[in-house]
Protein backbone atom coordinates (compact mmCIF):
# COMPACT_ATOMS: atom_id res chain seq x y z
CA UNK A 1 0.00 0.00 0.00
CA UNK A 2 1.72 3.34 -1.10
CA UNK A 3 0.69 5.94 1.49
CA UNK A 4 2.50 8.44 -0.08
CA UNK A 5 6.09 9.40 -1.68
CA UNK A 6 8.47 12.31 -1.39
CA UNK A 7 10.54 14.27 -3.53
CA UNK A 8 14.40 14.05 -2.95
CA UNK A 9 17.68 14.78 -4.91
CA UNK A 10 18.80 12.84 -8.13
CA UNK A 11 19.16 9.36 -6.90
CA UNK A 12 18.66 10.62 -4.00
CA UNK A 13 22.58 11.49 -3.81
CA UNK A 14 24.76 14.29 -4.75
CA UNK A 15 27.90 16.06 -2.94
CA UNK A 16 26.18 18.44 -0.45
CA UNK A 17 26.49 21.19 -2.22
CA UNK A 18 23.74 22.48 -3.43
CA UNK A 19 22.70 24.49 -7.68
CA UNK A 20 19.09 24.02 -7.96
CA UNK A 21 19.89 23.39 -11.70
CA UNK A 22 17.66 20.79 -12.32
CA UNK A 23 15.18 21.42 -15.17
CA UNK A 24 12.10 21.08 -12.99
CA UNK A 25 10.29 23.67 -10.63
CA UNK A 26 11.12 22.31 -6.99
CA UNK A 27 9.55 23.75 -3.96
CA UNK A 28 11.86 23.89 -1.37
CA UNK A 29 10.95 22.75 2.40
CA UNK A 30 11.15 25.56 4.93
CA UNK A 31 13.15 25.32 7.68
CA UNK A 32 12.67 27.47 10.75
CA UNK A 33 9.57 29.10 9.37
CA UNK A 34 11.93 30.52 6.28
CA UNK A 35 12.74 28.70 2.92
CA UNK A 36 16.17 30.37 2.85
CA UNK A 37 18.06 27.91 4.75
CA UNK A 38 19.73 24.92 4.03
CA UNK A 39 17.05 21.75 4.67
CA UNK A 40 19.48 18.87 4.39
CA UNK A 41 20.45 16.77 2.06
CA UNK A 42 18.26 13.74 0.41
CA UNK A 43 16.37 13.29 2.89
CA UNK A 44 15.25 17.19 3.64
CA UNK A 45 11.79 15.94 2.63
CA UNK A 46 11.23 12.94 4.49
CA UNK A 47 12.35 14.94 7.87
CA UNK A 48 10.05 17.87 6.98
CA UNK A 49 7.06 15.12 6.34
CA UNK A 50 7.19 13.52 9.80
CA UNK A 51 8.21 16.75 11.90
CA UNK A 52 4.74 17.06 12.33
CA UNK A 53 1.90 19.62 11.80
CA UNK A 54 -1.62 19.60 10.18
CA UNK A 55 -2.13 17.19 7.51
CA UNK A 56 1.84 15.87 7.81
CA UNK A 57 2.17 12.05 8.73
CA UNK A 58 3.55 11.22 11.79
CA UNK A 59 6.59 9.49 10.42
CA UNK A 60 8.36 8.68 7.20
CA UNK A 61 11.21 6.22 6.33
CA UNK A 62 14.47 7.35 4.53
CA UNK A 63 17.68 5.73 4.15
CA UNK A 64 21.63 6.66 5.53
CA UNK A 65 24.79 6.33 2.98
CA UNK A 66 27.08 8.87 5.01
CA UNK A 67 29.03 12.08 4.22
CA UNK A 68 26.27 14.23 2.19
CA UNK A 69 23.18 12.79 2.64
CA UNK A 70 23.42 10.36 5.56
CA UNK A 71 23.30 13.08 8.10
CA UNK A 72 20.22 15.12 6.51
CA UNK A 73 17.83 13.72 8.54
CA UNK A 74 19.75 14.05 11.85
CA UNK A 75 20.43 17.17 12.19
CA UNK A 76 18.29 19.82 10.50
CA UNK A 77 14.12 19.15 11.34
CA UNK A 78 13.07 18.89 14.61
CA UNK A 79 12.00 15.40 13.81
CA UNK A 80 13.29 12.69 15.33
CA UNK A 81 15.46 10.39 12.76
CA UNK A 82 17.08 6.54 13.40
CA UNK A 83 19.73 4.83 11.81
CA UNK A 84 19.52 1.08 12.62
CA UNK A 85 22.40 -0.89 12.81
CA UNK A 86 23.90 -1.75 9.51
CA UNK A 87 21.65 -5.16 8.63
CA UNK A 88 18.89 -4.87 10.80
CA UNK A 89 16.40 -3.36 8.23
CA UNK A 90 15.92 -5.22 4.59
CA UNK A 91 16.79 -2.73 2.12
CA UNK A 92 15.03 -4.81 -1.02
CA UNK A 93 13.07 -2.17 -2.94
CA UNK A 94 15.00 0.53 -2.34
CA UNK A 95 16.68 2.27 -4.75
CA UNK A 96 20.69 1.57 -4.33
CA UNK A 97 23.35 4.39 -3.20
CA UNK A 98 26.19 2.69 -1.68
CA UNK A 99 25.42 -1.00 -1.20
CA UNK A 100 27.48 -1.04 1.83
CA UNK A 101 27.09 1.79 3.29
CA UNK A 102 23.16 2.57 2.90
CA UNK A 103 20.77 1.57 6.08
CA UNK A 104 16.81 2.13 5.86
CA UNK A 105 15.17 3.33 8.53
CA UNK A 106 12.58 5.65 10.09
CA UNK A 107 11.76 9.59 10.74
CA UNK A 108 8.93 10.15 13.46
CA UNK A 109 8.43 12.83 15.87
CA UNK A 110 8.68 10.77 19.05
CA UNK A 111 10.90 7.84 20.21
CA UNK A 112 7.82 5.56 20.52
CA UNK A 113 6.82 6.02 16.70
CA UNK A 114 10.50 5.38 16.13
CA UNK A 115 9.87 2.15 18.01
CA UNK A 116 6.66 1.45 16.49
CA UNK A 117 8.02 1.88 12.92
CA UNK A 118 11.27 -0.44 14.15
CA UNK A 119 9.47 -3.20 15.17
CA UNK A 120 7.32 -3.26 12.00
CA UNK A 121 10.18 -3.26 9.30
CA UNK A 122 13.10 -4.61 11.09
CA UNK A 123 13.79 -8.41 10.71
CA UNK A 124 15.47 -10.55 8.01
CA UNK A 125 15.49 -9.68 4.36
CA UNK A 126 16.24 -12.58 1.84
CA UNK A 127 16.12 -10.07 -0.97
CA UNK A 128 18.85 -8.06 0.34
CA UNK A 129 22.69 -9.39 0.14
CA UNK A 130 23.60 -8.19 3.50
CA UNK A 131 20.38 -8.49 5.85
CA UNK A 132 21.20 -9.96 8.90
CA UNK A 133 18.96 -12.58 10.92
CA UNK A 134 18.62 -11.17 14.62
CA UNK A 135 16.23 -12.44 16.80
CA UNK A 136 13.62 -10.31 16.96
CA UNK A 137 13.18 -7.34 19.66
CA UNK A 138 10.37 -5.45 21.08
CA UNK A 139 11.49 -1.77 20.51
CA UNK A 140 8.33 -0.26 22.15
CA UNK A 141 8.96 -2.20 25.52
CA UNK A 142 12.14 -0.61 25.70
CA UNK A 143 10.56 2.66 26.18
CA UNK A 144 9.58 2.48 29.55
CA UNK A 145 13.66 0.99 30.71
CA UNK A 146 15.05 4.54 31.83
CA UNK A 147 18.39 5.30 31.85
CA UNK A 148 19.23 4.02 35.73
CA UNK A 149 22.83 2.48 36.05
CA UNK A 150 23.59 3.14 31.85
CA UNK A 151 26.97 4.67 31.50
CA UNK A 152 26.68 6.83 28.22
CA UNK A 153 30.25 8.46 26.85
CA UNK A 154 29.87 11.90 25.96
CA UNK A 155 31.65 13.29 23.06
CA UNK A 156 32.72 16.84 24.60
CA UNK A 157 35.62 17.35 21.78
CA UNK A 158 34.23 15.52 18.00
CA UNK A 159 37.64 16.79 16.59
CA UNK A 160 36.33 20.09 14.72
CA UNK A 161 35.14 23.22 16.22
CA UNK A 162 31.41 22.84 17.34
CA UNK A 163 29.25 25.97 17.75
CA UNK A 164 28.15 27.13 21.51
CA UNK A 165 24.43 26.31 20.99
CA UNK A 166 24.88 22.74 19.77
CA UNK A 167 27.39 21.93 23.13
CA UNK A 168 25.14 23.79 25.52
CA UNK A 169 22.43 21.89 24.54
CA UNK A 170 23.72 19.22 24.29
CA UNK A 171 25.72 19.36 27.59
CA UNK A 172 22.11 20.23 28.78
CA UNK A 173 20.73 17.23 27.60
CA UNK A 174 23.93 14.98 29.34
CA UNK A 175 22.84 16.57 32.70
CA UNK A 176 18.99 15.75 32.16
CA UNK A 177 20.53 11.74 32.06
CA UNK A 178 22.61 12.13 34.47
CA UNK A 179 19.89 13.54 36.66
CA UNK A 180 17.84 10.51 35.68
CA UNK A 181 20.50 7.87 36.92
CA UNK A 182 22.67 7.77 34.08
CA UNK A 183 26.73 7.67 34.65
CA UNK A 184 28.40 10.35 31.93
CA UNK A 185 31.54 9.91 31.20
CA UNK A 186 34.36 11.39 28.68
CA UNK A 187 34.62 10.10 25.47
CA UNK A 188 37.57 10.42 22.61
CA UNK A 189 36.83 9.23 19.34
CA UNK A 190 39.68 6.47 18.57
CA UNK A 191 40.70 8.37 15.30
CA UNK A 192 40.08 11.98 13.77
CA UNK A 193 36.87 12.46 11.73
CA UNK A 194 38.66 12.77 8.67
CA UNK A 195 40.03 9.17 9.03
CA UNK A 196 36.30 8.07 9.22
CA UNK A 197 35.21 10.04 5.97
CA UNK A 198 38.24 8.96 3.56
CA UNK A 199 37.47 5.71 4.27
CA UNK A 200 33.60 6.39 3.76
CA UNK A 201 33.95 8.66 0.67
CA UNK A 202 36.41 6.25 -0.86
CA UNK A 203 33.40 3.49 -0.81
CA UNK A 204 30.22 5.77 -1.14
CA UNK A 205 32.02 7.78 -4.51
CA UNK A 206 33.18 4.13 -5.82
CA UNK A 207 29.80 1.78 -5.17
CA UNK A 208 27.62 5.01 -6.12
CA UNK A 209 29.58 5.12 -9.79
CA UNK A 210 29.27 1.35 -10.16
CA UNK A 211 25.49 1.69 -10.10
CA UNK A 212 25.36 4.65 -12.29
CA UNK A 213 27.90 4.07 -14.58
CA UNK A 214 25.79 3.29 -17.70
CA UNK A 215 23.86 6.38 -16.51
CA UNK A 216 26.83 8.52 -16.62
CA UNK A 217 28.29 7.39 -19.87
CA UNK A 218 24.78 7.89 -21.66
CA UNK A 219 23.48 10.49 -20.03
CA UNK A 220 25.33 12.52 -18.11
CA UNK A 221 24.36 15.88 -19.60
CA UNK A 222 20.54 15.39 -18.49
CA UNK A 223 22.19 15.11 -14.53
CA UNK A 224 22.53 17.96 -12.64
CA UNK A 225 25.79 19.37 -11.25
CA UNK A 226 26.07 17.50 -7.84
CA UNK A 227 24.88 14.46 -8.87
CA UNK A 228 27.36 14.79 -12.24
CA UNK A 229 30.39 15.65 -9.43
CA UNK A 230 29.75 12.74 -7.54
CA UNK A 231 29.99 10.76 -10.72
CA UNK A 232 32.89 11.89 -11.99
CA UNK A 233 34.51 11.55 -8.77
CA UNK A 234 33.95 7.84 -8.65
CA UNK A 235 35.00 7.59 -12.64
CA UNK A 236 38.59 7.28 -11.84
CA UNK A 237 38.88 6.02 -8.57
CA UNK A 238 41.45 2.71 -8.87
CA UNK A 239 39.94 -0.96 -7.74
CA UNK A 240 42.72 -0.93 -5.09
CA UNK A 241 42.00 2.76 -3.57
CA UNK A 242 38.19 1.04 -3.22
CA UNK A 243 39.51 -2.27 -1.41
CA UNK A 244 41.99 0.07 0.62
CA UNK A 245 38.97 1.75 1.98
CA UNK A 246 37.05 -0.95 2.39
CA UNK A 247 40.00 -2.88 4.67
CA UNK A 248 40.49 0.79 6.64
CA UNK A 249 37.09 0.35 7.04
CA UNK A 250 36.79 -2.77 8.65
CA UNK A 251 39.99 -1.78 11.04
CA UNK A 252 38.26 1.55 11.90
CA UNK A 253 34.80 -0.13 12.89
CA UNK A 254 36.73 -2.80 15.22
CA UNK A 255 38.61 0.16 16.67
CA UNK A 256 35.34 2.29 17.47
CA UNK A 257 33.70 -0.90 18.83
CA UNK A 258 35.78 -2.11 21.03
CA UNK A 259 36.18 1.76 22.46
CA UNK A 260 32.15 1.69 23.18
CA UNK A 261 32.81 -1.68 24.99
CA UNK A 262 30.72 -0.98 28.60
CA UNK A 263 28.58 2.14 27.28
CA UNK A 264 25.03 1.76 26.71
CA UNK A 265 25.53 4.55 23.80
CA UNK A 266 27.50 7.67 23.13
CA UNK A 267 25.90 11.39 23.03
CA UNK A 268 27.96 14.01 20.56
CA UNK A 269 26.80 16.69 18.22
CA UNK A 270 25.45 15.83 14.34
CA UNK A 271 26.82 18.56 13.29
CA UNK A 272 29.34 21.04 14.31
CA UNK A 273 27.06 24.32 12.95
CA UNK A 274 23.67 25.25 12.58
CA UNK A 275 21.49 25.18 9.39
CA UNK A 276 23.57 27.89 7.05
CA UNK A 277 21.58 30.43 4.64
CA UNK A 278 21.37 28.92 1.21
CA UNK A 279 22.96 31.86 -0.46
CA UNK A 280 26.22 30.63 1.48
CA UNK A 281 27.52 28.02 -0.92
CA UNK A 282 30.73 27.55 1.22
CA UNK A 283 28.91 27.18 4.89
CA UNK A 284 26.34 24.87 2.91
CA UNK A 285 29.20 22.51 1.53
CA UNK A 286 30.61 22.74 5.12
CA UNK A 287 27.28 22.08 6.64
CA UNK A 288 27.38 18.72 5.13
CA UNK A 289 31.32 17.79 5.22
CA UNK A 290 31.98 18.89 9.37
CA UNK A 291 29.32 16.70 10.42
CA UNK A 292 29.97 13.95 13.13
CA UNK A 293 28.02 10.79 11.69
CA UNK A 294 30.75 9.20 9.49
CA UNK A 295 31.96 7.59 12.13
CA UNK A 296 28.74 5.25 12.80
CA UNK A 297 28.19 5.24 8.82
CA UNK A 298 31.97 3.67 8.87
CA UNK A 299 30.72 1.27 11.96
CA UNK A 300 27.44 0.16 11.84
CA UNK A 301 26.18 1.19 14.98
CA UNK A 302 23.05 2.07 15.15
CA UNK A 303 22.75 6.28 15.61
CA UNK A 304 19.78 8.32 16.33
CA UNK A 305 19.55 12.21 16.36
CA UNK A 306 16.94 14.55 18.60
CA UNK A 307 16.28 17.75 18.69
CA UNK A 308 17.85 19.30 21.55
CA UNK A 309 16.88 23.18 21.50
CA UNK A 310 18.17 25.92 19.10
CA UNK A 311 20.64 28.76 18.54
CA UNK A 312 20.57 32.03 19.28
CA UNK A 313 19.22 32.45 15.40
CA UNK A 314 16.08 30.06 16.06
CA UNK A 315 17.81 27.23 13.96
CA UNK A 316 17.31 24.01 15.84
CA UNK A 317 20.68 22.06 17.01
CA UNK A 318 20.68 18.33 17.45
CA UNK A 319 22.53 15.56 19.06
CA UNK A 320 23.18 11.82 18.26
CA UNK A 321 23.02 8.59 20.18
CA UNK A 322 24.72 6.39 19.12
CA UNK A 323 24.36 2.79 20.53
CA UNK A 324 26.10 -0.62 20.73
CA UNK A 325 25.62 -2.77 17.50
CA UNK A 326 22.09 -4.47 16.97
CA UNK A 327 21.10 -2.76 20.87
CA UNK A 328 18.29 -0.64 19.35
CA UNK A 329 15.99 -1.31 22.25
CA UNK A 330 19.04 -0.06 25.17
CA UNK A 331 18.87 3.07 22.84
CA UNK A 332 15.32 3.99 22.02
CA UNK A 333 14.89 3.60 26.18
CA UNK A 334 17.72 6.15 26.16
CA UNK A 335 15.55 8.34 23.91
CA UNK A 336 12.67 8.25 25.30
CA UNK A 337 14.12 9.50 28.62
CA UNK A 338 15.51 12.40 26.56
CA UNK A 339 12.04 13.04 25.90
CA UNK A 340 11.44 14.90 29.12
CA UNK A 341 14.28 17.29 28.75
CA UNK A 342 12.86 20.70 29.37
CA UNK A 343 13.98 22.65 26.54
CA UNK A 344 12.36 25.19 24.12
CA UNK A 345 10.26 23.05 22.08
CA UNK A 346 9.63 26.03 19.67
CA UNK A 347 12.38 28.74 18.21
CA UNK A 348 12.50 32.01 19.79
CA UNK A 349 11.81 33.81 16.87
CA UNK A 350 12.19 33.38 13.33
CA UNK A 351 11.33 36.18 10.50
CA UNK A 352 9.17 34.73 8.23
CA UNK A 353 11.18 34.90 4.67
CA UNK A 354 11.12 33.31 1.15
CA UNK A 355 13.42 32.75 -1.57
CA UNK B 1 50.36 5.05 1.50
CA UNK B 2 50.36 4.54 -2.06
CA UNK B 3 51.35 6.94 -5.05
CA UNK B 4 49.15 10.04 -5.45
CA UNK B 5 48.42 10.17 -9.22
CA UNK B 6 48.45 13.83 -10.58
CA UNK B 7 45.89 14.13 -13.35
CA UNK B 8 46.74 16.41 -16.21
CA UNK B 9 44.35 16.92 -18.95
CA UNK B 10 45.83 14.74 -21.48
CA UNK B 11 45.78 11.68 -18.94
CA UNK B 12 42.01 12.52 -18.12
CA UNK B 13 40.96 12.65 -21.64
CA UNK B 14 42.89 9.26 -22.64
CA UNK B 15 41.44 7.94 -19.18
CA UNK B 16 37.95 8.44 -20.46
CA UNK B 17 38.68 7.77 -23.77
CA UNK B 18 39.59 4.12 -22.62
CA UNK B 19 36.16 3.51 -20.38
CA UNK B 20 33.92 5.27 -22.98
CA UNK B 21 33.51 8.68 -21.76
CA UNK B 22 32.77 11.66 -24.55
CA UNK B 23 34.18 14.57 -23.45
CA UNK B 24 31.57 17.30 -24.49
CA UNK B 25 33.68 20.41 -24.30
CA UNK B 26 36.50 22.03 -22.01
CA UNK B 27 34.50 23.12 -19.05
CA UNK B 28 33.83 19.14 -18.24
CA UNK B 29 37.04 18.07 -19.04
CA UNK B 30 37.99 20.40 -16.39
CA UNK B 31 35.50 19.60 -14.01
CA UNK B 32 36.86 15.56 -14.33
CA UNK B 33 40.11 16.39 -13.92
CA UNK B 34 39.10 18.33 -10.45
CA UNK B 35 37.22 15.64 -9.48
CA UNK B 36 39.37 12.77 -10.38
CA UNK B 37 42.20 14.47 -8.06
CA UNK B 38 39.78 15.02 -5.10
CA UNK B 39 39.07 11.30 -5.44
CA UNK B 40 42.86 10.57 -5.41
CA UNK B 41 43.80 12.69 -2.55
CA UNK B 42 41.28 11.33 -0.50
CA UNK B 43 43.12 7.90 -1.64
CA UNK B 44 46.30 8.53 -0.86
CA UNK B 45 45.06 9.82 2.50
CA UNK B 46 44.25 6.08 3.54
CA UNK B 47 46.28 4.02 5.34
CA UNK B 48 47.67 0.79 3.67
CA UNK B 49 47.45 -2.02 5.86
CA UNK B 50 50.21 -4.10 6.69
CA UNK B 51 49.42 -7.49 7.10
CA UNK B 52 48.27 -9.12 3.81
CA UNK B 53 45.38 -11.30 5.32
CA UNK B 54 43.22 -8.32 6.59
CA UNK B 55 40.17 -8.51 4.25
CA UNK B 56 37.83 -5.35 3.47
CA UNK B 57 35.04 -4.89 5.26
CA UNK B 58 32.53 -5.84 2.81
CA UNK B 59 33.04 -9.65 1.88
CA UNK B 60 31.10 -12.23 0.41
CA UNK B 61 29.36 -14.45 2.13
CA UNK B 62 27.61 -17.27 1.03
CA UNK B 63 23.67 -17.58 1.86
CA UNK B 64 22.07 -21.50 2.58
CA UNK B 65 19.87 -22.00 -0.26
CA UNK B 66 15.91 -20.56 0.41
Amino acid sequence: MLLGKLNTWEYGTGTGAVHLDLPFPSRRATHGGTTAHFTGGSSAPASGAARGGRRRPCFALGSDTGGSDAAARRRVRRAWGMKPSFGLVGRAGILPNCWSLDVAGPLARTAEDLALILDAIAGHDPDDASSIAVPPADHRASLAAGVAGFRIGLVRDPGLPVGPAITENMLHLARHLAAQGAEIVEFALPRSIAAYQAASSLINWSESYAIHERDFLDRNALMGQALRDKMMTGFGIRAVDYLAAQRQRRLLADELDRAMDGLAALLLPCTSITAPGLDDADAVVAFTRQAFVAPFNISGHPALSLPTGFDGDGMPTAAQLVGQLFAEPALLGIAARCETLPAPRHPPSVTAGGA
Amino acid sequence: MTDRPVWTDEAVAAYAALHGLTIPDAGFLSRLRAMAQKASDAAASLPRDAGREDQPAFSFVPAPRR
